[in-house]
């Protein structure tokens, strides 16, 4: 069984699991809205492991899923949207708790499993990504972060430093590769530089996605490739059928 | 090379670093979450490097001469003087855009810069799901509670009585106080769980031990107390829980040690129990410990240790 879990609005989930379904998987999508409505919701921490099961009726259970693609921004909070404010917080507060511990330890391979900071998966801040970018060995813009400025600073200072020439290429990055890799260098219209792919296995690895499934956002101008940002939630969309492959494979790779 | 705290000096744990700081010749750069108009912050990046400087009053400090920054700060719509003020009210956009800022600088210098920083927000997000966290700490070789975080009232009460009893408290970081499960009384408030999970955990029975540490020293005390949770021993059972400085195993000091490091929390709260049946038991760890307590009524010299590990530059 594979899981796709989103965001209503999540087109790039929706279209991963229409994939999955023409491939003949079975595939269950469950938005944090089906989540947040659930007949029963219950995790065992103990001596004897960890366990979790996630009754939502018709929909099914989620138990002992074999792929989990996790993009799960926001808190399943849906059923408390009318209470009081002060309810309504606290409710959040427990199912963002609830929610990063079930997919910490839900079995199979998990794409990605939650960080403190973003349900969805590694989420440094900006400026933290783009100094290990830096160490990584990937060009990064000057960028100012102090008071008063706006949150794509990378983007933004990568474009302008690029002028008129600047393409933004969004890279989708499974456990450290690039997939798809052939066709980037069609896409950004220049030659990748050298070392280019194994400064971002070191990012990836640097940032917890070692095993993990990041958007990494690229401006190139002609021989120069800037880090400009990442994401927990790439467009799918971006890398297409490589990427659903790819994703199928990790299922064969986790042990019995 | 100076130290930044960012925090209320008012604050006892911020009060007493600070006191500290001032016993060991340190000349701290405090930066107050309610002075935000008469600070400024400038961080940036160039040539991948992280620069800029942090301004208090007439005091601007180059961010590459701070050796080490304790973060207690309070967010901006939590400001008294911006009580009831809104989002875009130009002076909550400062105090925003200063903590943002400041944010920004604490999350990148210790990779950037070598600065030690207790501890960068971010780790300390960590403790905003007890369950999650507690995976984490069965990793650094401690026991936790057996624990199940359940909407099912009749999966709750199976667990309350295959355990003989159990606490409940909250899931995630708001605190809660830890109260003992009344199957009887509490059976109609019971089915309220079925709109939000709750977290029950078996009634560890022994004595707390309240572990700071600091870098790779350790500073425990030992709690008397016959109160559920001792932090509200009065409420609970009618006089306060004492402390006492407590000499931990080098096996365990180790394993706090270990799980402070693993979490990425320099300055760390271990919540141990000296379970009855012979466990050591961990209950959390708290990212941001209000050590004042433990450092005045056992005699704890934390504040001493944090100032030492933050003067140390990297």
């Amino acid at each position: 069984m594979f899981v796709v879990l989103c965001d209503l609005d999540d087109s790039a989930a929706l279209w991963l699991d229409s994939r999955f379904r023409d491939l003949g998987q079975s595939c269950m999508l469950v938005t944090s809205g089906l989540l947040s409505f659930a007949r029963r919701r219950t995790q065992w921490i103990g001596r004897d492991g960890t366990r979790a099961i996630v009754d939502l009726g018709e929909a099914g259970v989620i138990d002992q899923p074999d792929l989990v693609v996790n993009r799960l921004l926001s808190p399943p909070v849906a059923a408390w949207q009318w209470a009081k404010p002060g309810e309504r917080d606290y409710a959040g507060a427990e199912m963002t708790a609830f929610a990063l511990s079930w997919l910490a330890a839900v079995p199979g391979a998990v794409r990605n499993r939650p960080s403190p900071t973003c349900l969805a998966g590694p989420s440094p801040h900006p400026l933290r990504a783009a100094v290990v970018a830096h160490r990584a060995g990937l060009d990064v813009p000057d960028a100012d972060f102090g008071a008063g400025t706006a949150t794509l600073r990378l983007l933004e200072a990568a474009v302008r430093g690029a002028a008129g020439a600047a393409r933004v290429l969004h890279l989708v990055v499974l456990d450290g590769r690039v997939v798809g890799a052939d066709g980037v260098e069609h896409r950004a219209g220049a030659r990748m530089p050298e070392g280019f792919s194994s400064a971002i296995t070191r990012f990836a690895s640097a940032v917890g996605a070692a095993e993990g499934l990041i958007g990494i956002d690229i401006v190139v101008a002609g021989s120069r490739w800037w880090f400009a940002g990442m994401t927990p939630l790439p467009d799918l969309m971006v890398a297409g059928d490589a990427l659903v492959q790819e994703l199928v494979g990790l299922v064969e790779k986790v042990p019995a | 090379m100076s130290v930044m705290v960012w925090g209320v000096p008012t604050e006892s744990p911020v009060e007493l670093l600070l006191g500290a700081l001032a016993r060991q010749g340190a000349d701290p750069v405090v930066v107050h979450p309610r002075q935000f108009l008469e600070q400024s912050v400038d961080i940036h990046l160039s040539g991948g490097e992280l620069r800029g400087s942090i301004r208090v009053g007439d005091r601007t400090t180059d961010v590459g001469d701070i050796s080490g920054v304790y973060v207690r700060p309070i967010e901006p719509e939590l400001v008294p003087e911006l009580k009831d003020v809104p989002a875009d009210d130009p002076a909550m956009l400062r105090a925003r855009a200063e903590f943002d800022a400041l944010m920004a600088f604490t999350e990148g210098a210790p990779d950037a810069l070598g600065c030690r920083v207790a501890s960068r927000l971010s780790a300390m997000a960590s403790n905003m799901s007890k369950p999650y966290q507690a995976q984490l700490v069965q990793k650094g070789g401690f026991d936790t509670p057996e624990t199940v975080v359940t909407d099912d009232p009749e999966e709750a009460r199976a667990f309350v009585r295959a355990h003989r009893g159990a606490i409940y408290k909250s899931v995630s970081g708001v605190r809660s106080i830890v109260s003992v499960v009344d199957l009887d009384r509490e059976a109609e408030r019971l089915e309220l769980i079925r709109w939000c999970p709750v977290q029950f955990q078996e009634n560890v029975r022994g004595r707390d031990v309240r572990v700071h540490v600091v870098g790779d020293e350790v500073y425990a005390a030992i709690v008397d107390s016959s109160a559920t949770d001792y932090r509200y021993a009065r409420a609970q059972v009618g006089e306060d829980a004492t402390l006492a400085p407590y000499a931990l195993p080098d096996d365990v000091a180790e394993r706090c040690i270990g799980l402070a490091r693993d979490l990425d929390l320099p300055f760390a709260g271990v919540d141990l129990k000296l379970a009855d049946d012979g466990r050591i038991v961990c209950f959390e760890v708290n990212p941001s410990p209000g050590y004042s307590w433990y450092e005045t009524a056992a005699g704890l010299p934390i504040s001493d240790a944090l100032a030492r590990w933050l003067m140390r530059a990297a």
